[in-house]
């Protein structure tokens, strides 16, 4: 019977990159969504 | 002329949801690779990483095959929504295989003893990367619109056609990474609780994909709209 | 309309004339494949590595890094002349307009190439005379295929902000297969090997060749038609 290596740290570091990596793109969609849909109806029209 | 913005705002919006959905779907697949699959014997935890950077390997080959067939058909019909499809899905491509390209690595380094190996297959994911990277400053380089859409769908037909170059000249050098374990001509060799996690993890990251590249497709169309509307109003 | 095949030749005889006129392309590139053939001689520690372990990478990096040199020239003479424009609206096929500026650029990198193995030979001390043939051999076919996608990409390069950056960025992933294959069959030609050992690698650099020419030339229209 092998020994199971101890490496939870490597895995635990690719599913936090992969969450942030994620999520962070995500966020800066929506920033951008909710920029684009405010803009022109406030200042654009004078 | 392609769009109105509200058009496009709503599509946007539609496309933010189905992505926010692929999230929660997301700690979905943490919780199955974590609580409900085993853990590999000879690899430990670090297998785990195999459900992460797989799905999104495949995703971002996926999506490179498909901006490479639609700038063929852009090149064919000159539709501008074919050109902002591409685009589009170009980006999310790069959040892909920046996906892949940390995660393997981190995989690499317990169970090869090294972050990178110039294999034919990390070789030709690193080089979907550059001509990813490529294509996006192909296209934020070139100010006239008609012109960024036809010099970018001729780099992605051309990138599309290298890929194939690039796996057979790395293969020819050498190769260690894992053989197919999925995709061969016999049955999977992999437990059937490894490969449901893995299946799932890949439609996972399918919806991420279409949440992500409606969003983006529908800030584009609204892009396009200013667009047109500043050139309607010569006095801006 | 005039023969394609007249109007090519024509294009390239005249690029080739300005070229020999004014030998700014030719005198940088060459210039610079000497200097990096020095450099990599006085970078290499003789004690640790032999110069037969080091001579294909020193020898392709060389005749890449050349090429591109050559290749950025290639477009931006044309533009500061504003003679694309006028190349645009002369009545020949678009398709000329490429062949001509690729055997053009072809020519100046082979003139390149054809300096900077003497030196190399030199420099290095590794006799060629004997495997002469098929060390040509393999870098006309590395050369034509990354020769014809930096044409290509030249084309579109110089139209961006960058120039001279976005080729590079753009040719570096196309000069991946036919470097690694030219350095791969000079090696093994160079340790003596047989030709069989090789023919994998050359018939995967001589359809890389077929492939991106000819697609090349397919796609160029949508490259410079408005």
């Amino acid at each position: 019977m092998p020994e199971t290596p101890q490496n939870a740290g490597y895995m635990i570091a690719a599913y936090v990159v992969t969450a942030v990596v994620l999520v962070g793109y995500w966020v800066r969609l929506v920033v951008k969504v909710r920029d684009e849909g405010r803009e022109p109806r406030d200042e654009g029209r004078k | 002329m392609i769009a109105n913005r509200d058009r496009g705002l709503a599509i946007a919006r539609r496309g933010q949801l189905i992505a926010a959905l692929g999230l929660v779907l997301l700690a979905g697949v943490y919780v199955l690779a974590q609580r409900f699959t085993p853990t590999e014997v000879n690899q430990g935890l670090a297998q785990k990483i195999f459900y992460l950077h797989v799905p999104a390997a495949w995703t971002s080959l996926l999506v490179f095959s498909i901006v490479g067939i639609t700038s063929a058909l852009y090149l064919w019909l000159r539709d501008e929504r074919l050109d902002l499809f591409a685009a589009s899905s170009a980006e999310v491509g790069v959040v892909f295989s920046i996906i892949m390209l940390t995660t393997g690595p981190l995989w690499a380094k317990p169970i090869w003893g090294t972050w990178w190996q110039w294999d034919a297959r990390l070789t030709l994911t690193l080089f979907l990367f550059f001509l990813f990277v490529g294509y996006l400053s192909l296209r934020a380089a070139v100010p006239d619109p008609g012109e960024r859409a036809r010099f970018s769908a001729v780099v992605a037909i051309l990138g599309f056609l290298l890929v194939p170059f690039v796996h057979l000249s790395v293969y020819l050098f050498r190769t260690i990474h894992p053989m197919p374990v999925v995709l061969k001509p016999s049955a999977p060799s992999l437990p059937d609780s490894m490969l449901r996690t893995l299946l799932i993890a890949f439609a996972v990251d399918l919806v991420l994909y279409i949440g992500f590249v409606t969003a983006r497709y529908g800030l584009g169309l609204v892009a396009h709209a200013r667009a047109a509307e500043l050139e309607a109003r010569p006095d801006a | 309309m005039v023969n394609p095949l007249r109007a090519t030749l024509a294009l390239a005889a005249r690029d080739i004339r300005a070229e020999l006129r004014s030998r700014t392309a030719l005198t940088s590139a060459l210039v610079f494949a000497a200097l990096v053939l020095v450099v990599f001689n006085f970078a290499r520690d003789p004690t640790r590595l032999g110069a037969a372990d080091l001579a294909p990478s020193a020898l392709w990096i060389t005749f890449a890094f050349g090429a591109m040199t050559t290749l950025n020239r290639g477009f931006a003479i044309e533009k500061e002349h504003g003679a694309l424009d006028l190349l645009r609206l002369a009545p020949m096929p678009r398709e000329a307009i490429y062949g001509g500026k690729l055997l053009a650029n072809l020519a100046f990198v082979f003139v390149v190439e054809a300096v900077a193995l003497p030196l190399f030979v030199l420099f290095f001390n590794r006799p060629v005379w004997h495997i002469l043939a098929p060390v040509l051999l393999v870098t006309a076919l590395a050369t034509i295929g990354f020769v014809a996608v930096g044409t290509l990409l030249s084309a579109m390069a110089v139209r961006t902000r960058f120039a001279e950056l976005m080729l590079p960025l753009l040719l570096l992933p196309f000069m991946l297969p036919p470097v690694i294959g030219g350095v791969q069959v000079t090696a093994r030609l160079f340790a003596d090997r047989p030709l069989s050992e090789v023919s994998g690698w050359l018939r995967l650099l001589a359809v890389y060749d077929v492939v991106f020419v000819t697609v090349s030339v397919l796609i160029f229209p949508a490259v410079a038609d408005e």
